[in-house]
């Protein structure tokens, strides 16, 4: 294994749990989906390793490929699937919280528009500010913030709550 | 109130453990892709030398003992091949009827549905709205085919679509492709550059991605399978070339 690939590795060992749950709520709980969003991100991520880590840094453009590769597929006519392995991935649902809260919260993001769901996942769950969710999305800040005000209107319409979403501090 | 932070963070379930297994299949897809881009590097670079050598032929006298009249140097542009992976087995279902004469391409009378829009459009034809917003779609078709159902999908209509081309670091990539818009063969869709996918084997369709800015992302996709409009690609270039966003 060359140092290129043990390096690679070393990344995803540290960071694939964490975009998976990235994309689990980008697909809106479909494992299946979310599991392909991650391979086509880590894919991607081995094929430009070193212009990656020279340029921009490895997390940056991961979480870059796995929005795009999410707004890509949405607007597909049809979905393409990334290759199997002869593993099959177990989808089995993630334990953890009230499963009803859970579901509720993924339906109402399947009922965003794409932008608005990626906004969401980027800006709420991931901890990013406005300017680095429009580099990811590859749109104005402007875009960003307006997205953000629809998403949160029709996800406080739809939770029939209010939400605590710190933006005053964002 | 309820934090929107704790909502999504339960949503998103707890960190897999993550596998032996997990580590070599991402690591066998990333080396796969490697491989597939320098076979597709490998393959455009011997078009292109295989054309460099043929103009050289055509052009050098005295190197053919037949070559006596003036020789039409031609060559040939390696056609993108787009990534999608297609379901195994063809479209099946009949075809439409091809026209005799292909249906001429005339100037838009009517106000399209959406935002998108061309100058020009087959004589006749009417369009529809499939998808509004950010990822509009519209289609084209003849409202005098009967019963267009029993067709085979997508080989009596038109379709348009407002897309993005991602950015992944290296320049701007249409959807399908892998390889960024400036490293792709262009053609010209009237005054504006553009990619085609070429007819597709697989079920006869062309795709044709319009810039609609020198460098901005936007592009209209034109997807053409229309059997019953009997269009070349020059015809379907010149009407992709009309079309444009409001």
């Amino acid at each position: 294994m060359s140092d290129r690939e043990a390096e690679f590795l070393e990344y995803v060992s540290a960071h694939r749990g964490r975009m998976l749950r990235t994309a689990r709520l980008l697909a809106s709980g479909d494992d299946h989906w979310a599991e392909d969003l991650v391979q086509v991100a880590l894919t991607k991520l081995y094929v430009h390793w070193a212009k990656v880590r020279r340029d921009e840094g490895a997390e940056r453009y991961a979480h870059r490929i796995l929005v795009n590769a999410f707004l890509d597929e949405r607007k597909r006519m049809w979905r393409h699937r990334e290759a199997t392995t002869e593993r099959l991935y177990d989808a089995s649902p993630p334990t953890g919280a009230d499963p009803a809260d859970r579901l509720t919260v993924l339906a109402v993001l399947a009922k965003l528009p794409r932008r608005q769901h990626a906004v969401v996942v980027l800006r709420f769950f991931r901890d990013f500010d406005v300017r680095t969710t429009a580099e990811l999305m590859g749109c104005t800040e402007g875009t960003v913030k307006s997205q953000t005000s629809r998403a949160l209107a029709t996800m406080r319409d739809l939770l029939h709550e209010p939400l605590e979403t710190m933006e005053s501090l964002r | 109130m309820t934090d929107l932070k704790s909502l999504l963070d339960d949503a998103a379930g707890q960190e897999p453990a993550l596998t032996d297994a997990d580590l070599t299949g991402d690591l066998d897809r990333g080396r796969r892709a490697v491989r597939r881009r320098r076979i597709t590097g490998i393959g455009a670079g011997a078009a292109a030398t295989a054309a460099v050598i043929g103009v050289g032929w055509a052009l050098l006298p005295g190197l053919s003992a037949a070559n006596t009249q003036p020789q039409v140097a031609t060559t040939t542009t390696p056609t993108p091949q787009p990534t999608t992976d297609h379901p195994p087995g063809r479209p099946t279902g009949p075809l439409p009827p091809k026209p005799a004469v292909p249906v001429e391409l005339v100037a838009r009378t009517t106000q399209f549905p959406g935002r998108l829009t061309c100058d020009l459009v087959p004589k006749g034809w009417t369009t529809k709205l499939l998808l509004r917003g950010d990822d509009e779609q519209v289609e084209l078709s003849d409202p005098n085919l009967s019963n267009p159902e029993q067709y085979r999908e997508y080989t009596y209509q038109i379709r348009l679509r407002w897309a993005t081309m991602r950015d992944e670091g290296h320049g701007l990539i249409p959807d399908k492709y892998s390889e960024p818009w400036s490293e792709l063969p262009h053609v010209m869709a009237g005054t504006k550059e553009a990619v085609s996918t070429g007819k597709s084997a697989y079920d006869g369709r062309t795709e044709v991605f319009v810039r609609q800015e020198k460098t901005g992302p936007r592009v209209i996709v034109v997807t053409d399978g229309a059997v019953n409009l009997g269009w070349d690609e020059k015809t379907l270039l010149k009407f992709a070339g009309s079309c444009s966003h409001k």
